[in-house]
């Protein structure tokens, strides 16, 4: 079949459509069945019967819509364009210019691979939402849109023949990606296990504390309670933190299972997820920043994640697309590179000056004070002043991320920040992707001679910022003037 | 930035009359609710203090937003229009300053709301893929005028992000 013949979804999207017609409608029906059951009469036969046949009677009706549905929406690839044609009332019609299109994703929820079809996703640069959904084509069918959409952008869809179709189809499954990585499963294990970072610290939190619960000496503490409630309460505290990271460890390991990443021409093909699969594609030239991270239960294991920031791709502001899951800290430069050639660089970063230290300590100490000022105009319970320990975390904190921060330039090109928000980023951002950057200046940095630095670049729709904070004014003029584009030197 | 200190543009000076003519806009709806918040006290018997803490917010927004920023806003805002990309500084506690590179602009526009308007003022408004800047309260003439350079500054760029 001719690629510019107008053709129809895999008949499973006629009933998917009618399933999701009908999920739409389930819960204002349940309302209106449950409200007339509560009015009354329900053992009356007849009249059970007269509701059941109007319940059949909708679902039989959604489905019905759901094949309408189904018919009118035909797609073709014409002209050098996605043609979609659909609406059942309304008739739309929608062309997409392929050299618009940046990229075709699947997705295979788990109804979907019950029938052995895929939901394909085409996205151009602009725009809120998907420019085109087609909810269920085969998986050959999708591929071969893929490539006709993506890599086939020259050839003209009109003259190409079903059996020259075939043929390329053929050549081209045959030309080997240039790199392919896959995540072991013992590293998913890990990647799941340390990935709820709060949670674990919390769960052995917990179970630390339930250990010290016998020997304190809680009866004249709390008076008022007993000793058994408090303990069974701890453990059960501890049994629903210890379930809670077991689904979190369980949610990640089903959403990047079976991942692979690979790399053919300028695209970067990532295929993930055990029940619902989905497969992503970025376009290498649309990268805008390389984040390496490195959890705060990765990085005493030397493991980091590596993302990208995409231009035009992701839904929400700095949504961020998983590279690599887990590596380690000396490899993922080299893996990189195999990736994004030229992209990371391999420099040492400067580190902040000395007196920046007490103003990172500082902000903590301050929030961790009015949280005990909040604790103290709550309680009277001489208890309180022990949470005056707690002080320490927050200093601590406030070191770890001065101690995170840092900054290069390495020549004309990368720009490398570092920092932490609770994990440890490194950011590697081209020069020319930088939209715009900024020094920021407290009342209380001036007088130390300090800026932060911020360096904007497009992720997703909108824009991600990354930035430095308590740099030594002289080094923020200094990231601040490099930005500058000098035309002379670019050419 | 010190050595382009005779570059720097400053905004114009009508700039403080229209922030002030608008922040007192609404230092009058919040003096109005005060006066609402005494009704409900006298008439529903509404605790005192929630009055009191009216009043001192709509004092405080007055003495600041109306007395004191305007004028401070318009003394440290700088602009400058290089050649190959635009400075802008300002802020009133917190300084910042912002250079865009002239390539990443993609759209540059005048505007002029009632209150420019009354004044015969505009702002110029350029965006990049990543955000958007704004210039505010310059004279018509020279809004256009900057509105215009940096267009034709900014054609140059035909680079996609």
């Amino acid at each position: 079949m001719k690629m510019s013949e107008p053709r129809r979804m895999h008949p499973i999207a006629a009933l998917l459509s009618g399933l999701r017609a009908l999920r739409e409608m389930l819960l204002p029906l349940t309302i209106l069945f449950i409200s007339s059951v509560f009015r009354g009469d329900m053992n009356e036969g007849k009249d059970l019967l007269w509701r059941l046949g109007s319940a059949g009677v909708i679902v039989v009706g959604t489905l019905l819509w759901g094949i309408l549905v189904w018919s009118r929406y035909r797609y073709s690839v014409e002209e050098g364009e996605l043609r979609v044609e659909h609406g059942v009332l309304i008739k739309k019609r929608n062309f997409i210019a392929k050299q618009r299109i940046q990229t075709v994703d699947f997705t295979e929820p788990l109804l979907h691979r019950l029938f052995g079809v895929v939901k394909v996703t085409v996205e151009t640069a602009g725009g809120e939402k998907p420019e085109a959904m087609l909810t269920a084509v085969t998986r050959e069918e999708a591929e071969r849109l893929k490539q006709e959409l993506m890599f086939n952008r020259n050839t003209n869809a009109d003259i190409v023949s079903e059996e020259e179709m075939k043929t390329d189809a053929k050549v081209r499954a045959e030309v080997e990606p240039d790199f392919t990585y896959q995540l072991p499963v013992k590293q998913l294990v890990i990647y799941g296990a340390t990935s709820g970072g709060l949670g674990v610290v919390l769960s052995l939190f917990a179970a630390g504390f339930s250990q010290i619960s016998d020997v304190l000496p809680y009866e004249r503490i709390f008076a008022f309670f007993n000793h058994f409630v408090i303990s069974a309460l701890l453990i059960l505290a501890f049994l629903v933190l210890l379930v809670a990271w077991f689904l979190g460890v369980a949610g990640v390991m089903l959403k990047y299972g079976g991942f692979t990443l690979t790399k053919t021409g300028d695209k970067l093909l990532i295929t993930r997820g055990w029940l619902e699969r989905r497969q992503l594609t970025v376009s290498i030239n649309r990268v805008q920043a390389v984040r390496i991270t490195e959890g705060l239960l990765r990085q005493p294991f030397g493991l980091v994640t590596v993302q990208v920031d995409t231009a035009g791709y992701g839904a929400a502001k700095g949504e961020t697309t998983v590279l690599f899951p887990l590596l380690r800290r000396n490899e993922a430069i080299m893996m990189i590179e195999r990736v994004l050639p030229g992209f990371c660089v391999q420099t040492d970063l400067q580190p902040l000056p000395r007196r920046a230290a007490g103003y990172y300590m500082l902000r903590w100490v301050m929030i961790a004070l009015v949280a005990y000022l909040a604790i103290f105009l709550w309680t009277t319970d001489p208890w309180r002043y022990g949470i005056f320990l707690l002080i320490l975390p927050a200093v601590l904190f406030g070191w770890l991320q001065y101690r995170a921060g840092g900054f290069a330039i390495h020549g004309h090109k990368t720009l490398v920040l570092r920092s932490r928000c609770i994990a440890r980023t490194t950011s590697f951002i081209p020069r020319r992707r930088i939209q715009f950057a900024y020094l920021r200046r407290m009342p209380w940095q001036r007088l130390a001679r300090l800026t932060s630095y911020v360096a904007v670049i497009v992720s997703g729709k909108s824009g991600a910022k990354l930035a430095v904070h308590h740099i030594e004014e002289t080094d923020g003029q200094h990231l601040y003037d490099w930005i500058r584009t000098d035309r002379k030197r670019e050419e | 930035m010190d050595k382009n200190e005779t570059f720097w543009q400053r905004i114009d000076r009508r700039a403080p009359r229209v922030w002030r003519l608008v922040n007192g806009i609404v230092s009058a709806v919040l003096w109005l609710a005060v006066a609402g918040g005494v009704v409900l006290h006298l008439m529903a018997g509404m605790p005192r203090i929630i009055v009191w803490l009216l009043a001192a917010g709509a004092l405080l927004h007055l003495v600041i937003e109306v007395f004191i920023l305007p004028e401070r806003s318009w003394r440290r805002w700088r602009y400058f229009i290089g050649e190959d990309e635009i400075h802008l500084r300002y802020g009133v506690l917190i300084v910042k300053q912002t250079v865009i590179p002239m390539v990443r602009v993609q759209h540059v526009d005048t505007k002029q709301g009632p209150f420019l308007r009354r004044y015969g003022l505009a702002s110029v408004t350029f965006s990049t893929a990543a955000g958007s800047h704004e210039i505010p309260a310059l004279s018509v003439e020279i809004a256009d005028e900057v509105r215009d350079v940096i267009a034709r500054l900014a054609r140059v760029s035909d680079e996609d992000v």
